[in-house]
């Protein structure tokens, strides 16, 4: 068989283990995570701003700092969230940039959480685009979506 | 192993470089030679050069069918990639995407086997350096090669990037006539040093010093090209390696005897050792040559009045009693005189302008502003300007903003605006844009109601827009929370609208009345979303990637399906029946209508950004983020034809009814791809494209250009352009009907076709078994064809429905000519056997042999009168006149071989274009030379007469086509549009069109006449020059370029604009801030 045959078995495989087709709609297997959105807003250009957060029922806000670029050769970010409730930091990685709108696509995870956060892990996606004023930094606004795990 | 990445990320490249193992250089450049194919696609042709920096190979791009220049960089040569500095890397890659007509194009880079390489445009031609070995440059050429090379630079300079290297070994003339400036960003690269080569012959006095250089750097470097090209040598000498410029010696004697003091005082200033005293940027130095350009012309018309002056004043002089009766004349002549000559300036400064225009729409608009008797070489301008794409409309009035969207009856385009607005457009190019206004910020995107009747709008601040397009009703707007609304389809039906937001929801909304139906939420951004083809089903893919089925009414989840990777793209076959995702992986995974998996195409690779299936062939194209467009065949799986589209991420969409493709990219680049099997990419010149659609009948296409304008282009119009494709392979030759109405061609691909000039549509094709034919041609009657082969076999053809008629008796050897007499009754064939044959056009009765060439022969035609048979040997150099009536050949030996006789209409010429050599006319009968006439002695190919027998086509291998008179009167004429070689180039009845065959496998039919080429620049657009563009480039006051220009925008049906005040807001996308953190 060749490498390319095997590869497409495998890949075939991946998509046949999703959820049957022809089934009723049923709950997602969420086992415990919630679903968090984040939005943080940036000046433009700038490396410091706001965040809001929803988990659950648990609402938060805060100031949201940025350790290195998105656009930068890295393409790497830590981003610290310091909200009333405690403190998320996370690792942001781009993975698609100017090639479709939003302009800035990526994942995250969190590498450390304090106060109401300890013990909570996960990661999701973000996304990056400008505020609509005309500034043309791209970073203004910030949508994270996710899953985070329940407090251990 | 080889990597092979886009030429985007030269630093990237550099980074392969200094982790590259260190290797001697003469370990690896040797292993590249002649035969070897790169990257599985770069075919090696034959070694060009080799310099300080590796090897440079002429080599064939399979995969584009083109040739390109192959740069093999020495590993040794480069500095480490840790070691650049950051604007250095940067300069890098602007350097690399540099696209000006001045500049060499970087097609393309990567790393083979260790040694890295570039791969360039091919020129063909010879380096300034090489030019100034046989002696200076007249002035007026030196000039006309300073200003192209410092257009280039004044682009460069404009994108950030200096040269840094300028010499004339760096600048290169083709054979075409343009400038290309060479090497652009090397210097950067590899380090001055390493490309000066030791002489600092041209390198300013800050560089010798290893001070901060800066565009004055290229501004001394061009000066320092132009003096030389002027005088034949270098301004500051140069002993013992130590410039003068760095003595304290007097600047340089002025290069000529008789320079316009502009040219002098520019020069000075050029080279003056402190770069404040220098021009201060590329574009001063080019106003500095205009200015010396002026002064020549100023000059000319000068001296033409003075000449004429002197001879109105001996006539006067020797005929005074009439002088009186002659003063009114002359005073009119000097008028004449006068006016002609700022005529004639005026002429040649708009011919410069549009040839140097990097944009086809400008050159025609410009050229359509001559007069009616232009310079020669307007011909050929036109001809190369209306040889692509032009738009028939520009529409302005669209700045700040991408979101595009076209109405179903393909009338009228939406853009959005950066306010908020959104400007609808009519495509025919007439009215003034209409501006519909929200509550809101820009559109992130918009989608017409299939009706027409409604324009839906996805503000960036998260409310849906629904404007009244029948009436004045205000806009109906709903909230859909605050996150910005950046994808929006509409329901085949009108009735509903889906609309995902980058917090993950995905909103499906009635239209009668505007309401939410239902949301559904997803982890991640729904980055792809559509209708089914029946309207009763809505997916969506995310970038957690997850895909949905939902009901279209409801919003219910009827299934789902994980993939496992981000998706990006989704495409629904016509017939509903497959649908495909991809995104971050690379793969393709194929669905069936209820997401049951149907199997996966491709192989992980870069990420894919956009998928859409052909309408009429089930072809699905795949768009990867590495500027690579897959196609895929419709049913069977396997390895898709990998073609390099742009250079970076972009979007694609099949036409309507199938067949084209239209890609545009984050290069600005737009193309449309058509033809049968491996399509063949047309580029849509102009500025840089954001957005592009097709209008549904899939006749038009519509780009939006950063700089605020739409164009809308005609498509499917390349055979009414004059350009015949379908042949897959070389053309070999092309011949008339007697009416002009139809074209013939034989082709290397097997067949021999016959074409309408008119719409360029083929009529009928013949077959050849043998797979190559290598000449057609009618029957006096046109109602036979009749074909030589390299199976030595020539056939006859109906040319009605292509049937086979007669297969004449082979030759035992490929049959590379054949030709009718003048009766149709007898055929005469050549071929590589040497030996020419006489048949009987019905194939029966006795074969008779022509013997006495050398070698093989490569074309064989019958006199007028049909008592002769010409033959001409490429192989043995000569031509050959054959008297049926068994009298003694006569033999016309040349020095260089002979392609093709060109025996003159009426018999009693012939021409002989000698390869590489001269051109020459002899008279038939007893073969005596006339004198030469003037045409481009080299790379000549074939002859051809105009009917007429008073002028002569000569093709060129390489892609020239030249026209000249028999009288020897005027210019020749130079047609320079073909990309490649010309096998043959003949004239129409009329005498007015030239059809040329080429190597790529397209026929071309151009006028050359002026008042046909006038006609088809002032019918291709409805587009006029602006204000700005008469006042700058046509040297028209403020006021008289206002009333041109509002006359023209009447003519085509718009109210001009009134005159718009100083803008003081800033750009939209104003750069970050100088020292900011990101």
């Amino acid at each position: 068989m060749t490498a390319a045959a095997h590869l497409t078995i495998l890949l075939l495989q991946a998509f046949r283990a999703g959820t049957p087709s022809r089934v009723p709609p049923a709950p997602r297997p969420v086992a415990a995570t919630e679903r968090v959105v984040l939005d943080v807003r940036f000046p433009p250009w700038q490396f410091t701003g706001t965040f809001t957060l929803r988990l659950g029922a648990l609402r938060d806000r805060g100031v949201a700092r940025d350790r290195g670029s998105l656009i930068g050769p890295k393409r790497r970010v830590e981003r610290v969230l310091e909200g009333k409730l405690g403190t998320l930091t996370l690792r942001l990685d781009t993975r698609l940039r100017g090639a479709v709108y939003p302009p800035i696509f990526g994942r995250w995870q969190v590498v450390g959480a304090t106060g109401a956060y300890a013990g909570r892990g996960g990661g999701g996606t973000f996304t990056a685009v400008d505020a609509g004023g005309g500034s043309g930094s791209p970073f203004e606004r910030q949508t994270m979506l996710g899953r985070l795990s329940p407090r251990r | 192993m080889t990597a092979h990445q886009p030429s985007s990320s030269i630093s990237s490249l550099l980074g392969e470089l200094a982790s590259a193992p260190s290797r001697a250089p003469e370990e690896l450049l040797p292993e590249l030679r002649p035969g070897d194919v790169v990257a599985g696609r770069f075919e090696l042709v034959r070694e060009l050069g080799r310099g300080g920096f590796g090897l440079v190979f002429e080599a064939r791009d399979r995969e584009l069918s083109r040739a390109v220049a192959f740069k093999a960089i020495r590993p040794g040569r480069t500095r480490a990639l840790e070691k650049l500095a950051k604007p250095l890397k940067e300069e890098a890659e602007a350097a690399a995407r540099l696209n000006h007509p001045n500049v060499v194009t970087l097609h393309d880079s990567g790393v083979h086997e260790g040694t890295p390489y570039l791969i360039m445009e091919l020129l063909r031609g010879e380096t300034l350096a090489s030019r100034l070995r046989r002696g200076p440059l007249p002035p007026g050429e030196a000039l006309r090669v300073a200003l192209e090379v410092a257009r280039g630079l004044e682009a460069a300079h404009g994108a950030g990037v200096l040269h840094r290297d300028l010499k004339p070994g760096n600048v290169f003339l083709t054979g075409q006539g343009a400038v290309k400036l060479v090497d652009f960003g090397l210097a950067s690269i590899m380090g001055r040093a390493a490309l000066a080569a030791g002489t600092p012959a041209y390198m300013a006095p800050e560089q010798l010093r290893a001070e901060p250089e800066d565009a004055r750097t290229d501004v001394y470097g061009a000066a320092a090209v132009l003096y030389e090209s002027l005088a034949g040598a270098l301004p500051y000498p140069v002993s013992g390696g130590r410039s003068a410029v760095l003595g304290p010696g007097p600047p340089p004697p002025p290069p000529l005897g008789d320079a316009p003091p502009e040219l002098v005082a520019l020069l000075a200033s050029g080279l003056a050792r402190d770069p404040a005293s220098r021009p201060q940027d590329a574009g001063a130095w080019l106003a500095g040559l205009l200015s010396v350009e002026r002064a020549y012309a100023v000059r000319a018309a000068v001296e033409a009045r003075a000449g004429r002056r002197r001879r109105v004043r001996r006539a006067v002089w020797t005929a005074g009693a009439i002088a009186v009766v002659l003063a009114a004349g002359i005073a009119g002549m000097a008028l004449r005189a006068r006016a002609d000559a700022e005529l004639a300036l005026r002429e040649s400064q708009l011919l410069a302008s549009a040839e140097a225009a990097s944009d086809p729409l400008l050159a025609v608009l410009l050229l359509s502003e001559l007069s009616d008797h232009p310079p020669p070489r307007a011909v050929d301008v036109a001809q190369r300007a209306l040889g692509g794409p032009i738009p028939a409309a520009v529409l302005d009035g669209a700045r700040n903003g991408v979101a595009l969207a076209v109405s179903a009856d393909g009338s009228s385009t939406a853009a959005a605006l950066s306010d908020g607005a959104v400007a609808i457009f009519r495509n025919d190019g007439t009215g003034a844009p209409r501006q519909l206004r929200h509550d809101g910020q820009r559109a992130d995107d918009l989608a017409f109601t299939p009706d027409g009747a409604r324009l839906v709008a996805a503000g960036h601040e998260g409310s849906l827009h629904v404007h009244q397009l029948d009436g004045g009703a205000p806009p109906v707007s709903l909230s859909l929370g605050g996150s910005p609304l950046v994808r929006l389809v509409v329901s085949p039906d009108g009735r509903r609208a889906a609309v995902a937001t980058l917090d993950g929801r995905l909103v499906l909304v009635g239209l009668d009345p505007l309401r939410v139906v239902a949301t559904v939420l997803h982890d991640a951004p729904v980055f792809a979303l559509a209708f089914t083809p029946r309207g009763d089903r809505l997916v969506t893919a995310d970038a957690d990637g997850e895909v949905q089925l939902l009901d279209a009414s409801s919003g219910v989840t009827r299934a789902r399906r994980a993939t496992g990777q981000a998706i990006y793209a989704l495409a629904i076959s016509p017939d509903g029946a497959r649908l495909a995702v991809a995104g971050e992986g690379g793969t393709i995974g194929l669905l069936g209508p209820t997401l049951d998996p149907l199997g996966v195409r491709g192989r992980a690779g870069p990420a894919i950004t956009a998928l859409a299936f052909d309408p009429a062939s089930g072809r699905l194209a795949a768009a990867a983020v590495d500027g690579t467009l897959q196609l895929h065949a419709a049913e069977r799986g396997g390895e898709p034809r990998r073609l390099r589209a742009h250079r970076e991420a972009f979007r694609l969409a099949w036409a309507p009814v199938g067949g084209r493709l239209l890609t545009f990219g984050t290069d600005g680049r737009a193309l449309l791809w058509s033809g049968p099997g491996e399509p063949v990419p047309t580029p849509l010149e102009g500025p840089s494209v954001v957005a592009a659609a097709f209008t549904p009948d899939g006749r038009r296409v519509l780009t939006r250009a950063r700089e605020g304008t739409l164009r809308v282009w005609p498509i499917g119009d390349a055979g009414a352009r004059g350009l015949l494709t379908g042949h897959l392979g070389y053309v070999d030759t092309v011949t008339w009907s007697r009416d002009g109405l139809r074209l013939l061609t034989a082709s290397h691909d097997g067949t021999a076709r016959t074409w309408d000039r008119a719409s360029g549509k083929e009529l009928l094709a013949v077959r050849d078994p043998s797979g190559v034919i290598h000449s057609a041609a009618w029957d006096p009657d046109e109602r036979r064809i009749l074909t030589s082969s390299e199976d030595g076999v020539a056939r006859i053809w109906s040319a009605t429905d292509g049937s086979l008629l007669v297969a004449l008796p082979p030759a035992g050897a490929p049959v590379l000519f054949a030709a009718w007499s003048p009766d149709g009754a007898r055929v005469a064939t050549a071929g590589l056997d040497g030996v020419i044959r006489l048949h009987a056009a019905d194939g029966h009765g006795e074969v008779v042999r022509l013997e006495g060439h050398e070698a093989g022969i490569t074309h064989v035609v019958f006199s007028p009168d049909g008592r002769e048979v010409v033959s001409a040997s490429q192989l043995d150099a000569t031509v050959r006149f054959w008297p049926l009536d068994g009298g003694t050949p006569r033999v016309l030996r040349a020095d260089r071989a002979v392609f093709r006789a060109g025996l003159s209409p009426r018999g009693d010429l012939v021409a002989v274009a000698e390869v590489d050599g001269p051109l020459r006319l002899f008279r038939a009968a007893d073969l005596s030379e006339l004198p030469p006439l003037r045409a481009w002695p080299e790379r000549l190919w074939t002859p051809a007469w105009s009917p007429d027998q008073r002028r002569l086509a000569l093709a060129s291998f390489d892609g020239s086509v030249s026209v000249v008179s028999l009288d020897d009167s005027g210019e020749p004429l130079l047609l320079r549009g073909h990309p490649v070689a010309v096998s043959e180039a003949t004239f129409s009845p009329d005498g007015r069109e030239l059809a040329t065959a080429l190597a790529d496998g397209t026929v071309r039919v151009a006028s050359i006449e002026w008042p046909l080429l006038r006609a088809r620049l002032a019918a291709s657009t409805s587009a006029c020059l602006t204000t700005a563009q008469r006042l700058h480039l046509l040297g028209e006051s403020e006021e008289e370029a206002r009333t041109r220009h509002a006359a023209c925008e009447r003519r085509h049906g718009r109210e001009p604009a009134a005159p718009a005040p100083p803008s003081t807001v800033p750009p939209a996308t104003a750069p970050p801030a100088q020292g900011s953190r990101r």
